[in-house]
C-alpha cells in the first residue's frame, strides 16, 4: 500500500477517535495535516461521514467536529461537555498551581515541558504547594488513594496523560512530558464560557510573581 | 527641601526664559550655544544654575546633556518625522545637483560651483541620516519604556516597524548600485557618493538593522506577554468563580450559537463486515470461521476441566435471590462480550442497562460490573480502555456521581 495511503488511513483514525493531533502528540499525522492539500482531502472525506476538521486558534492542533447538531449529536455534544465540566475546577485549580510552580507566571500552554522531578521538588518545599496539589489530586482523580505529594501528582500527570492533555516523552532526566494543543482547545473554551456567563475578567489581584511578565527588557 | 525646590524653580525659568536660543542650540548645533552678545544672558543663566558648561571646543558654552535629552524626550517625534522628510527631499536634491554637474562638465559652466553644491549636499544628507537614526534610536529605546500597557508597546513597536521600513526605502535610493548609477566614471563623484556618503550609510544601515532586531525581538516578546496576561486573566477568572461559587458548572445546553470547538465528535472506530453472500470474501471468512471454532473448543475444554473440581455452595439452599442471579448472570454476559466479541468497538454500561433491563439501579448495576471487571483486569485492559464518566456533585464539591461506564475497544496504534 502506498505510503501515503497509510498516512491518510493513520491521520482519519486519529481524528475519528476524537484526538486533537498536534506536532507532539501526533508527529506524522500532525505533518499530513498540514499540508494543505492533504489537508482538504481529510476535510472532504470526513465531510462525508458528517464532520469537519478544525484547527485551533493558535494553529497548533486539528480536531474533528460535527458538519451540524442534530437531536443525536446534541445529546453527544452536551454529554461530553458534561464531562469535561465536571472536570474543569480540577483543570483550573492545576492550572494555577503549575503556573505558580514554574515560574514566570507562564500559564500552561501548548509544547510546554512539564519534568515531574522538577514539580515535585518544588512542591515538597513548600506547604501550600503541596496542598494545592491535593485539592487538585482530589478533584482531577478522586479515586486515587495515594497520600503522598509523589503518589498524588503521578495521579494528577496520569489523568492528564490519560486525557491526552500531555505526552510522556521519557528522556533520561526522569519523568517528562509535554503539553498537547489540547490545552490551546481548553483556552477557546474556557473563553466561550467566560463570556457567555459573564464573568469578569481579573476578578482577583494578580499576584506577585504576574508582575514578572510586565517587565520592559531592552 | 525647600531650597531644592526653589532652586529647581529658578533653573526651569531660566530655560523659560531662554527657550528661543536654547532650542536653537539643542535642534540645530548639538547643544552648542554661540558666545554672542545676544545669547550673553542666556548663556550667563545656563551657567549660573549649572544647565550648561564652558565649551573647550569652540567660543560658547556646551549645553549639559541632560538638558538636550529633555529637548529629545519631548521634541523626538516631530523632529524624526521632520527629519524623515528633509531626508526624502534632500536626496531628490542631490540628483537634481549630479545632473547639474554633469551637465556643467559637459557644457562647461562654473564647474566648482557644481562640486560645492554636491559636497554640501553629501554633507548634509550625511548629518541628518545621522540624526534622523539616532533620533529614531532614541524613540526605540527611552520612549517605549513610558507605554502604560502592553498592548500599548505592542501598537508604538508595530509603528515603529513601520517606520522602519520607510527607512529601507529611503536607503534604496542609496544602494550601491543606485549609487554606482549615479557615480558613472567620474573620479569626484566616486570621492563623494562611493566613499564620504557611502561610509556614513553603511554606517546608518547597520545601525537600523540592529534597532530592526530589537524591535522584532520587542514585538514578539510583548504578543507573547500580552497573550500570557491574557491566559493568566483567563485562569484566574475561573478560579475566582470557583472560590465564590463552588457549586459552579458550566452549562452549553440551549446555547443556539454554539462555537465549533464545542461540536467535539464522540470516539468513533471504523468497523467492516464482510459480504457472506461474496465469493471473493470466502477465503477471508473462512479463516475467520476456524479461528473462531478453535477458541469456542479451547473454551469447552478449559469450562469442562474446571467442572472436574468439587464445587462446594455455602449459600443456603434457596439460595440468592432470583434477582440477583439475573444481575450477575447480566454481569457476566457483558464480561464475556468484552472478552470473545470481535466486532464490538464501544460498550457502555448505561447503554447496556437499559438494553437488558437489569433489575437494578443504574449506581447497583455499575457496582457489581466494576467488581466483575476488577476481578479480570488483567485481561480485559489489553483489549479495552475503561472510562469512567463521572460529574462532580453541585452541592458537595469533591464528591462525583459516576453516570457511565464505557469500555472502549483499543486499537492497535493509538493503544
Amino acid at each position: 500500500m502506498p505510503e501515503h495511503f497509510i498516512d491518510f488511513e493513520n491521520t482519519v483514525t486519529a481524528l475519528l477517535s476524537g484526538r486533537v493531533i498536534c506536532a507532539i502528540s501526533h508527529e506524522e499525522e500532525h505533518s499530513y495535516l498540514r499540508d494543505e492539500r492533504r489537508f482538504e482531502d481529510v476535510d472532504f472525506y470526513l465531510h462525508r461521514m458528517g464532520r469537519r476538521v478544525r484547527r485551533t486558534s493558535d494553529g497548533q492542533g486539528f480536531y474533528l467536529v460535527y458538519n451540524a447538531l442534530d437531536n443525536g449529536h446534541q445529546k453527544e455534544v452536551q454529554q461530553h461537555f458534561n464531562t469535561f465540566a465536571g472536570k474543569l475546577d480540577g483543570l483550573i485549580a492545576w492550572l494555577r498551581l503549575s503556573r505558580g510552580v514554574m515560574g514566570e507566571a507562564k500559564p500552561m500552554e501548548y509544547g510546554e515541558v512539564i519534568r515531574e522531578s522538577e514539580l515535585l521538588g518544588a512542591i515538597e518545599e513548600s506547604a501550600p504547594l503541596e496542598a494545592q496539589l491535593s485539592v487538585v489530586a482530589q478533584k482531577l482523580n478522586p479515586n486515587s488513594s495515594k497520600q503522598n505529594a509523589k503518589g498524588k501528582l503521578s495521579s494528577v500527570l496520569n489523568y492528564l496523560r490519560d486525557e491526552q492533555f500531555l505526552v510522556l516523552t521519557g528522556g533520561r532526566a526522569g519523568t517528562v512530558y509535554r503539553a498537547t494543543a489540547k490545552w490551546s482547545l481548553l483556552y477557546e473554551q474556557l473563553n466561550f464560557i467566560r463570556q457567555h456567563d459573564g464573568l469578569l475578567i481579573s476578578e482577583v489581584p494578580v499576584e506577585v510573581g504576574d508582575e514578572k511578565q510586565m517587565g520592559f527588557e531592552l | 527641601m525647600n531650597a531644592g525646590f526653589e532652586e529647581t524653580r529658578k533653573a526651569i525659568s531660566a530655560l523659560k526664559n531662554h527657550s528661543d536660543p536654547v532650542s536653537e542650540a539643542c535642534i540645530n548645533h548639538h547643544g552648542q550655544m554661540e558666545d554672542k552678545d545676544e545669547n550673553n544672558a542666556a548663556v550667563q543663566a545656563l551657567l549660573k544654575h549649572r544647565l550648561a558648561y564652558p565649551s573647550d571646543t569652540a567660543a560658547g558654552i556646551q549645553i549639559h546633556g541632560k538638558v538636550r535629552g529633555l529637548f529629545n524626550h519631548v521634541s523626538s517625534r516631530v523632529l524624526f518625522r521632520a527629519h524623515h522628510s528633509t531626508f526624502a527631499g534632500l536626496v531628490d536634491e542631490l540628483d537634481n545637483s549630479i545632473y547639474m554637474y554633469l551637465h556643467t562638465r559637459k557644457r562647461g559652466g562654473d564647474i566648482q560651483a557644481s562640486e560645492i553644491d554636491i559636497q554640501e549636499k553629501v554633507i548634509e544628507i550625511s548629518e541628518l541620516l545621522t540624526e534622523a537614526v539616532s533620533m529614531f534610536h532614541y524613540i526605540v529605546t527611552d520612549e517605549f519604556s513610558l507605554a502604560p500597557t502592553i498592548s500599548e508597546r505592542v501598537r508604538q513597536t508595530t509603528r515603529c516597524i513601520k517606520q522602519l521600513e520607510h527607512f529601507n526605502t529611503l536607503f534604496r535610493d542609496l544602494e550601491v548600485e543606485n549609487l554606482r548609477t549615479k557615480v558613472g566614471h567620474d573620479i569626484f563623484l566616486e570621492r563623494q557618493l562611493m566613499k564620504r556618503l557611502k561610509r556614513i550609510v553603511d554606517a546608518n544601515v547597520t545601525s537600523m538593522a540592529e534597532i530592526g532586531r530589537r524591535l522584532n525581538h520587542m514585538l514578539n516578546k510583548f504578543i507573547r506577554d500580552e497573550r500570557i496576561q491574557k491566559l493568566n486573566g483567563l485562569i484566574d477568572t475561573f478560579y475566582a468563580h470557583y472560590a465564590r461559587e463552588p457549586g459552579y458548572s458550566p452549562n452549553i445546553a440551549g446555547i443556539d450559537d454554539l462555537p465549533e470547538v464545542f461540536h467535539l465528535t464522540e470516539s468513533l472506530q471504523t468497523t467492516g463486515y464482510a459480504d457472506i453472500e461474496s465469493v471473493s470474501d470466502e477465503p477471508v471468512l473462512e479463516n475467520m470461521a476456524i479461528k473462531a471454532l478453535e477458541k469456542c473448543q479451547s473454551l469447552v475444554k478449559v469450562e469442562s476441566e474446571s467442572n472436574k473440581l468439587p464445587i462446594v455452595d455455602a449459600r443456603d439452599e434457596e439460595g440468592a435471590p432470583e434477582i440477583l442471579d439475573h444481575l450477575f448472570s447480566c454481569a457476566e454476559e457483558f464480561i464475556e462480550a468484552l472478552m470473545l466479541s470481535k466486532n464490538i468497538q464501544r460498550l457502555s454500561a448505561m447503554d447496556q442497562h437499559s438494553k437488558l433491563g437489569i433489575p437494578a439501579s443504574p449506581a447497583d448495576w455499575m457496582l457489581v460490573l466494576m467488581n466483575y471487571y476488577d476481578a479480570q483486569k488483567g485481561a480485559i485492559s489489553r483489549m479495552w480502555d475503561v472510562k469512567v464518566l463521572d460529574l462532580t456533585h453541585p452541592v458537595y464539591p469533591g464528591t462525583s456521581d459516576v453516570i457511565d461506564v464505557v469500555f472502549i475497544r483499543r486499537t492497535g496504534r493509538f493503544a
